[in-house]
């Protein structure tokens, strides 16, 4: 899952000097001061635009000084994009800015909290004496590290700089609505210079926990997002098409025959594998997609079977991967090696949280298959040889035939009764 | 929403019994009943060696028939609530008749109705729908050690022949018949009739009140020390009690038949020749399958209460076929199958339309009160009827050990407690029964 920084590109700024601690911070003064303070409706859409294109998981990181794990990439992309930005104005320290957020998190402050009267961010009276404050207060600062009065004062007046005071509490509402569903929608900021990093935004940002009681550390991406959002199937042939050798570096204009046997490989067989590729930063995208092309390897032969860490010491060469690699290429090792199909076969797993479905009695889960159960109710019931808990399953992972057969039944019934 | 039931790790068989009752299940899908859970799926993961186990059904958003009691607005006594819980029980029947003689005969009976099994699902136009949920006993134990020693939960709705199983030699080979069903079936309803009547305080009274003829007993039956076997004395007396009640008069409201089905056909310790089985009844009873025509008609409720009143007789309405429905001279009053009920409770669905038959616009008496004095009262001695089992496939009816035991007791043989059916020579010799 992580989205590694590379230094490949000799001679040239590296990723990791790119996004600095510093960068985000001037960027953002940069933002605000082209467009215009005193924020009306059209500021503040160069202000939202501005926030996508500076905030992504490597700014982020860049931003916190550390390598952080997806969901707080998540949060900050989804729920707190301008709370985040504020910070920068706040904290030059990478390390103070990392546990604001952090805390952000946990009491679940965001963005919405952030566009709140002034009356409902109010200071702590117990600050900044170090404790926690106990009393019920509807703000979200707890007295300690990085927090003092100042930086509270100034957070309360900075944070004016990215949010709109509109009339309409609906009309900033929709507005916000906007803003993070134009995270998805490439058409509001163009031709997108970099399709990669921002499906692998719209994966990061799509993951759903499993809250089922053995997977409840997991994360898998929702059938209906893989194959809407992020594979354009709802879209016209030619625009999901072209949208898969963009993902490829190539431009649809010149794309050969070879490229478009190939992006017809990956929408009709492999959308997964593509995706797991994308999503583990596999090198050379795709080399790798035509390997997998010309092994025959398809969604359908997911999950790949783990192997273990002895095996990949010592009987690597035999992993149908590397065997893959070695057939077709004169200096194999650049794309599969232990690192990386060990990526592989660890974040398979978001991608194939299985479908629920009445048509079938009996399914066989592997342990790390996230089970799409999305909520999970209080109430449990014990008996002898068994529990039961109530959950909701994700709509897009649930198919009920038999609720048709029910009502078809009742309708039925009905009809003989009359 | 769904309920996803994890099955416990460790237990002897349990990939077994998942897959039975996975099986099962599938099966009572496919019967289309509208009043029984919907299974969904199921699933397992893990290795082999350590595999989990998890079953999922459509989730009931109000709960059991006890969160129904207990709602905090009672709905009012109304024609409309009358008819619903008519209607209800009369679906509950008639899935449970589909399960007790489903094609495949995967499932014989459910094993544990009680109103924590019969699951509500609420709607937003009416009361809702009332389902029979937890099929699990159903599958996993055809050996009634298991139902004996490890049950989990009340043990209240079991009926009399599960306390006569203790009485048979350890290892014997017990069952569970279809008619355990019909006596849970009539505690239910009852209990629906007692929460209708009164609220669901009088209801917790009742549960609440456990002092038989013999002592305490908290089932809807109690056995003696001489191992007679009769309805509770609290169950008796509250339906004697509501027999008398204007509200619940037999043949004038529907209250009133309903606790008639279940006083002469319900909680009935007594069983049928032929057991549960529909089979059996079809060739010999072909008139019961006829709707417009009535089971049995028995005498007032006030002359039913003993079974040594001569007048304790069950009466077809027809009298030539009295002989064929019991099929020997007696007339003894037996346990209605699931078949039969489900007819009587169509016929009182169906059968009257008058507004007074359902809703009457006064109080009921007040509650029965608990006089334990009654307690003292000598109770009427009821006799052990054999019977035969339908559940296990007996060579010889004596191979049944329920028969055997029931023989033992009849005939006055004391090796039952002791021995098995081998060593009591006294039962071999005279094995001149059918």
């Amino acid at each position: 899952m992580q989205h590694n920084i590379t230094n490949q590109e000799s001679g040239m700024t590296t990723t990791e000097d790119r996004f600095g601690p510093k960068y985000l911070r001037e960027q953002l003064n940069e933002l605000l001061y082209t467009s215009s303070t005193g924020l009306n409706k059209d500021s503040q859409k160069v202000i939202d635009e501005g926030l996508i294109r500076l905030l992504h998981s490597k700014s982020i990181k860049g931003s916190l000084g550390r390598d952080i794990d997806s969901e707080l990439v998540m949060y900050i992309l989804v729920e707190a994009p301008k709370t985040f930005a504020t910070l920068h104005l706040v904290f030059d320290e990478p390390l103070s800015r990392y546990r604001a957020i952090q805390s952000f998190k946990q009491s679940h402050f965001g963005d919405d909290i952030l566009s709140s009267e002034p009356g409902e961010i109010t200071l702590c009276d117990s600050l900044p004496h170090g404790e926690m404050c106990k009393q019920p207060h509807p703000h979200h600062f707890p007295s300690m590290d990085p927090w003092t009065d100042d930086s509270l004062h100034l957070f309360i007046k900075l944070r004016r700089k990215f949010i709109a005071q509109w009339d309409e509490p609906e009309l900033a509402e929709s507005h916000a609505t906007q803003t993070i569903t134009s995270y998805f929608d490439e058409g509001l900021l163009g031709p997108d210079p970099d399709p990669v990093k921002s499906l692998w935004e719209k994966m990061s940002a799509s993951m759903v926990s499993s809250v089922f009681e053995r997977t409840e550390t997991k994360t898998f991406l929702p059938q209906d997002d893989i194959e809407e959002m992020i594979l354009y199937n709802t879209r016209d042939p030619d625009s999901r098409y072209n949208h898969v050798l963009q993902l490829m570096g190539i431009q649809p204009c010149n794309a050969s025959e070879n490229d478009r046997e190939l992006a017809d490989y990956i929408l009709n067989y492999a959308q997964k594998i593509f995706l797991i590729a994308i999503w583990t930063d596999l090198e050379q995208l795709q080399t790798a997609m035509e390997l997998f092309k010309h092994a025959h390897f398809k969604d359908e032969d997911l999950p790949l079977e783990e192997w273990s860490e002895q095996e990949f010491e010592t009987v690597l060469y035999h992993h149908k991967f590397v065997r893959m690699e070695e057939t077709r290429r004169r200096h194999p090792g650049h794309i599969w090696n232990a690192r990386s199909i060990r990526d592989f076969q660890s974040s398979q797993w978001v991608f194939l949280a299985p479908n629920i479905s009445t048509d079938v009695q009996t399914c066989n889960f592997d342990k790390a298959c996230p089970i799409p159960f999305i909520a999970k109710g209080t109430e449990q019931h014990s008996g002898a040889h068994a529990v039961v808990y109530k959950y909701t399953i994700h709509p897009a992972h649930f198919k009920d035939s038999l609720h048709q057969v029910t009502h078809f039944m009742a309708h039925n019934s009905l009809g003989t009764a009359d | 929403m769904v309920a996803v039931k994890a099955f416990r790790k460790g237990g002897k068989n349990v990939a077994v019994d998942v897959k039975t009752e996975v099986n099962a299940l599938a099966q009572l899908n496919q019967l289309g009943e509208e009043h029984i859970v919907r299974f969904i799926t199921s699933f397992q993961r893990g290795t082999q060696e350590d595999l989990e186990y998890y079953v999922l059904f459509e989730w009931a958003d109000g709960g059991n028939l006890n969160d129904f009691w207990h709602q905090p607005h009672k709905p009012r006594r109304t024609a409309s609530l009358v008819k619903w819980v008519v209607e209800q029980l009369c679906g509950l029947t008639r899935a449970l008749k589909a399960a007790h003689y489903m094609p495949k005969e995967l499932i014989h009976r459910h094993g544990d109705l009680k109103p924590g099994n019969i699951l509500w699902f609420p709607n937003s136009d009416g009361y809702g729908t009332l389902k029979i949920g937890e099929w699990g006993e159903a599958m996993n134990y055809n050996q009634l050690t298991a139902l004996r020693h490890v049950r989990y939960g009340t043990r209240r709705y079991e009926p009399p022949e599960t306390g006569l199983q203790t009485f048979l030699a350890m290892g014997a080979p017990q069952s569970v018949s279809r008619l355990y069903d019909v006596w849970g079936m009539g505690c239910i309803i009852l209990e629906f009739i007692i929460w209708l009547l009164y609220d669901y305080e009088e209801l917790c009274r009742f549960n609440s009140s456990n002092q038989g003829y013999f002592g305490p007993s908290d089932m809807f039956y109690e056995i003696s020390p001489e191992r007679a076997v009769r309805v509770h004395r609290v169950v008796e007396h509250w339906m004697e009690h509501m027999a008398k009640d204007e509200l619940c008069r037999p043949g004038e409201t529907a209250l009133g038949d309903l606790l008639q089905i279940v006083r002469t056909g319900l909680l009935v310790v007594e069983l049928p020749e032929y057991g549960g089985l529909a089979h059996a009844a079809d060739t010999e009873m072909t008139f019961t399958t006829h709707g417009d025509n009535p089971l049995i008609r028995v005498t007032a409720p006030d002359s039913t209460t003993h079974g040594d009143n001569p007048s304790n007789r069950v009466i077809a309405p027809d009298s030539t076929n009295l002989e064929g429905f019991h099929g020997s001279a007696s007339k003894q009053r037996t346990r209605l199958r699931a078949d039969e009920l489900e007819t009587e409770m169509i016929r009182l669905a169906e059968g009257e339309n008058s507004e007074h038959y359902w809703h009457q616009d006064q109080e009921p008496r007040p509650a029965p009160v608990d006089d334990t004095g009654l307690s003292r009262r000598p109770a009427p001695i009821t006799k052990l009827y054999p019977r035969v089992d339908d559940t296990i496939d007996h060579p010889h009816p004596y191979s049944d050990p329920m028969r055997h035991l029931t023989r033992c007791m009849s005939i006055g043989c004391q090796n039952w407690a002791e021995a098995g059916e081998d060593q009591c020579f006294r039962c071999l010799d005279s094995r001149d029964d059918p």
